[in-house]
């Protein structure tokens, strides 16, 4: 694993409400793990004002963009893949308008074809995987810009 | 498109428990219905293949059952597997048709049978071949409780209920290849393909399609899979009804079902590996563009194949496809 994806992978995981993580690859191992923040920041409440003075950890453009796009995880490990076959035309695109619910991408693991569904109606602003390639649990796969 | 009608099996099962006849005043009475409708559902039997003797002042008997029918099948499910069935005697693919039906709502235990499929699948668009009258083609609809990252337990469960199903009924020495393939002496007798509609924490629902070649002559094969494929009728030198043995399958599916919600995963894992042709051997898997060699070392607890390459170093499989190497 490179230190770029390791990278990406803790950002990622700054947008969910993953709290751990353990990922093998190649025979290296790594595992994540932090506290569940997501609660706290929503609630801010009145007699913690040291809080509201915290400085935010990433810059204003950043925090924009992510809060913009929402990212889509595999739900399992497997191979990705972007059409129902290899002669198929793909499920979604960039630039698609998708529903909540409809397909976006098929993760096989060990003949089971898992048809996965998108959780939000929006337009895909990036497909994050190569067709036919590895994903392990919890990876980005696409960003979606909600709508 | 073919349905069973709602009474037919409980009819078949009335006839087929009896040793003798069944008068038609006690089989009116059972089902509920009319002498006039009782002979009615006698003569839609007969048309579907059903060989029933009529009496006049003694009853019904049956004389002999079609070889594969939906009446036959469901009297004979013992579960909640095939409470619904839907057989057809033509259609594409019936995962397809299964698919199709869950979306709409279909229950747990929902089954689809074809006589023949003009596009019976297989991994990445690849083909099942299909011919009428000869083979079991099955899709049966799941919801289960489960986790998308556990739902690779029930490619384990629906290989060995198949394993278990085709060792009852036939008493071939059965195998499982890793992950599902159905296997009589290295070669394929069954293959399965599953499907499943997943969101983010629970699966919506899955479909386990079988195809178990049967009655399929050697001269059924194509060239492409004559070395590499086989059937009940070739293994054993004779035909098999297809009826018990699907009825098995879905028995055994149900077992190992249940098996599953009450006790884990713990069970189901250890028939797999005992059934298994491929543990501790050498092995080449192929993904994409990736080739592996290295010696089956086990599964992990959701199924995974665990690979010693021969740098000595651990690999998780997922998916590819699989060859024995020594």
């Amino acid at each position: 694993m490179e230190l770029d994806d390791l990278k990406e992978l803790i950002r990622f995981l700054k947008n969910t409400d993953i709290t751990e993580v353990s990922i093998e690859s190649e025979g290296t191992k790594v595992r994540l793990k932090r506290e569940h923040l997501l609660g706290q920041a929503e609630f801010k409440p009145v007699a913690q004002p040291e809080q509201e003075a915290a400085k935010p950890l990433v810059s204003q453009a950043e925090e924009d963009e992510s809060h913009r796009l929402m990212t889509i995880t595999a739900p399992l490990v497997g191979t990705f893949y972007t059409a129902s076959t290899p002669e198929a035309a793909p499920f979604v695109e960039v630039g698609d308008r998708v529903k909540k619910g409809q397909v976006i991408c098929i993760i096989e693991a060990m003949k089971l074809m898992n048809e996965i569904e998108s959780e939000a109606d929006g337009i895909v602003a990036r497909v994050l995987v190569e067709n036919s390639h590895p994903v392990e649990y919890g990876e980005p796969l696409f960003l979606l810009e909600p709508v | 498109m073919k349905r069973s009608k709602t009474g037919d099996e409980r009819l078949v099962k009335l006839l087929e428990k009896a040793s003798g006849f069944v008068s038609g005043q006690e089989a009116g009475g059972t089902l509920g219905i009319t002498r006039a409708a009782l002979w009615k559902r006698i003569n839609a039997l007969r048309a579907r293949g059903f060989n029933i003797e009529a009496r006049r002042g003694i009853g019904y008997r049956l004389v002999e059952a079609p070889e594969f029918s939906a009446e036959g099948l469901k009297s004979s499910a013992r579960g909640r597997l095939g409470r619904a069935m839907v057989f057809l005697d033509e259609t594409g693919s019936t995962n397809d048709v299964a698919m199709g039906l869950a979306a709409e709502g279909a229950p747990h235990g929902t089954v689809v049978v074809a006589e023949r499929q003009s596009r019976g699948k297989g991994r990445l668009g690849r083909r099942w071949v299909s011919p009428p009258g000869a083979n079991i083609y099955m899709s049966v609809v799941l919801r289960p409780a489960l986790h998308p990252r556990d739902a690779t337990l029930l490619t384990l469960l629906s290989s060995v209920a198949c394993a278990y199903a085709i060792i009852e009924r036939t008493g071939l020495e059965v195998k499982i290849k890793w992950p599902n393939d159905i296997q009589v002496s290295g070669r394929k007798l069954g293959g399965i393909l599953l499907e499943t509609r997943a969101e983010p924490d629970v699966i919506s629902y899955a479909v386990v399609g079988m195809g178990i070649n049967v009655n399929m002559k050697a001269s059924d094969f194509p060239a492409s899979i004559k070395e590499i494929a086989t059937s009940v009728l070739k293994e054993t030198g004779r035909r098999h009804r297809r009826t018990p043995l699907a009825a098995a399958i879905l028995n055994h599916m149900s077992d190992e079902l249940k098996t599953l919600e009450k006790e884990g995963r713990k069970p189901l894992l250890k028939k797999w590996r005992e059934l298994s042709s491929t543990l501790g051997m050498k092995v080449k898997v192929t993904e994409g563009e990736e080739t592996l060699t290295g010696t089956a070392m086990g599964i992990d607890d959701e199924g995974r194949l665990i690979l010693r390459l021969s740098n000595r170093k651990l690999r998780k499989i997922s998916s590819g496809d699989l060859v024995m190497v020594g």
